[in-house]
């Protein structure tokens, strides 16, 4: 009772906004046509899943953005150890890193259109390169901070250079790693949305632009609340995997 | 092997660091020899290098001039023939106990059956076996110590270098930990060279002080201890024990006054 309880109170912005929703709904201080009440929202998603329609464009969605977000982890995370431990190594990357995070990487997207088409090649391409940025970063900046008693421990212990390198430095940075991922998955949900709505013949993005050109908000306004759950169950996958591999935390 | 070779024999040890344009001599010239099986101290007012001298002697950062010697053969980066033990524990955080004391056996090669035994071993021989299965994070200070000391001793390194490993734990679990740190000593049979900046600590463990001077250091003297093993606590009463501590306290003092403000 009182947990349930906790969680309304943890939770309760959330229901605040629903229940202003439903207010304005109600009073139709809106015409209906752009002002749907949730309730018919909900009806309407239920709908998109059971005629099939999520389950013809989730999966493209989602492959999208795991191809992106892996190929980015596999590289970023041995990359930004590397970082770490190569100054000649830092000095090339790090200017590419610190001067290409703060510009809008979207902007590439045309480019890499022209060069790959509009299909999952440019997309994914765009969402590897976004993902990168913090995975690189968030990587290089922890292991900089990894005590180096632990690598003096593994040296003195007869470990080898690439035995420290995975065993003590890649486990002790894991924490910042993982700060690094938990931005980076968001980044790719959103990169693969967002270029869907661009071009696209399948994919969530496409759904929610093909539902915006029926005109009809309540389909729209479903839609958005699919993808809305989608990147909210990412994001708890992320953190079961978080808590599996930063158990000492 | 000879008995006449040192277990460490360190011949014009000297460091020399350049900070910017500056150079700073933090190791003037040293030379030391520590008899096999031998308990040595070192001691010296805080930033004389003493710690400087045994992360050399561990390999861990590099010399400017001299050699080192382990058994008769030239180091100069660290391996599994000096066991280094930190201020801090450097038990990987991620691996409980029992993992954690197995780490270098395992990257050494030594086979799963082997590697069990030597780990249970060592684990009973610091009365943590039953910890085991716990992460460093659930364990106190002083128990992390003891396990850091099971996890050197089971790779048999032919030295143990230790790096004031008792310096964060209280003055309670430190005495503990020295009587402990005697009876193992005493049982392993190792050479140790033991760096600390408390007085009783070094003449209640040790077969030999070796004194160090302020910054540049050089030794200042080398006093032998021979009080009987194993040595009780009651031994810092002795007339003996004080006078000893007395001298050593003379000798840092000279070198504080010397030395001047900045070294606090």
């Amino acid at each position: 009772m009182k947990k349930g309880w906790n969680i309304i109170v943890q939770y309760q912005s959330l229901i605040w906004i629903v229940v202003a929703w439903e207010i304005i709904a109600f009073m139709q201080v809106m015409p209906e046509r752009l002002f749907p009440s949730l309730g018919k929202v909900v009806v309407v998603a239920i709908d998109l899943i059971s005629s099939g329609m999520l389950m013809e464009n989730l999966p493209t969605t989602l492959f999208r953005v795991f191809a992106g977000f892996a190929l980015a982890a596999v590289v970023g995370v041995p990359l930004g150890l590397l970082m770490s431990r190569s100054a000649k190594l830092n000095d090339v990357m790090q200017p590419m890193f610190s001067l290409g995070y703060p510009i809008p990487r979207v902007a590439l997207y045309p480019i890499l259109v022209f060069i790959l088409g509009l299909g999952s090649a440019s997309k994914v391409s765009l969402i590897f390169i976004e993902c990168l940025f913090p995975i690189v970063l968030n990587t290089y900046y922890g292991a900089t901070r990894v005590g180096k008693i632990y690598l003096w421990a593994g040296q003195n212990m007869g470990a080898s250079s690439s035995q420290i390198f995975w065993r003590i430095l890649l486990p002790a940075t894991m924490p910042t790693i993982f700060t690094g991922l938990k931005i980076a998955l968001p980044l790719a949900f959103i990169i693969a949305v967002l270029t869907e709505m661009i071009g696209s013949t399948v994919g969530m993005g496409y759904l929610l632009s093909y539902m915006s050109a029926s005109l009809m908000q309540e389909k729209v306004l479903a839609c958005v609340l699919l993808i809305t759950l989608v990147g909210y169950l990412l994001n708890l996958l992320l953190q079961v995997i978080q808590r599996k591999y930063v158990f000492w935390q | 092997m000879s008995t006449q070779t040192p277990a460490i024999d360190i011949e014009k040890l000297r460091k020399v660091y350049t900070r910017g344009k500056e150079e700073v001599t933090a190791i003037q010239e040293i030379s030391l020899q520590i008899p096999e099986g031998k308990f040595v101290s070192i001691v010296g007012p805080s930033g004389c290098g003493k710690s400087t001298f045994l992360h050399i002697v561990g390999g861990f950062i590099p010399k400017s001039t001299g050699t080192v010697r382990i058994r008769g053969k030239e180091v100069d980066k660290p391996g599994p023939d000096r066991g280094m033990m930190f201020q801090e524990s450097a038990l990987f955080p991620w691996k409980n106990v029992y993992d954690n004391v197995a780490w270098g056996l395992e990257v050494q090669g030594v086979e799963k059956a082997k590697r069990d035994e030597i780990v249970e071993h060592y684990l009973k021989l610091v009365h943590l076996w039953d910890f085991r299965n716990n992460l460093p994070s659930e364990l106190s200070g002083g128990m992390k110590q003891r396990i850091s000391l099971a996890r050197v001793l089971a790779f048999n390194p032919d030295v143990l270098l230790m790096d004031e490993p008792f310096g964060a734990l209280d003055a309670q679990t430190r005495e503990k930990m020295q009587v402990e740190l005697q009876r193992i000593w005493q049982e392993s049979n190792k050479s140790v060279m033991f760096v600390t900046h408390d007085i009783d600590e070094a003449v209640f463990l040790s077969d030999i002080v070796v004194v160090f001077s302020g910054r540049p250091a050089v030794i200042k003297e080398i006093i032998e201890i021979d009080f009987a093993r194993p040595r009780q606590l009651d031994v810092h009463k002795t007339q003996e024990f004080m006078d000893i501590r007395n001298h050593i306290w003379d000798l840092l003092h000279q070198e504080h006054s010397k030395s001047g403000e900045d070294e606090f």
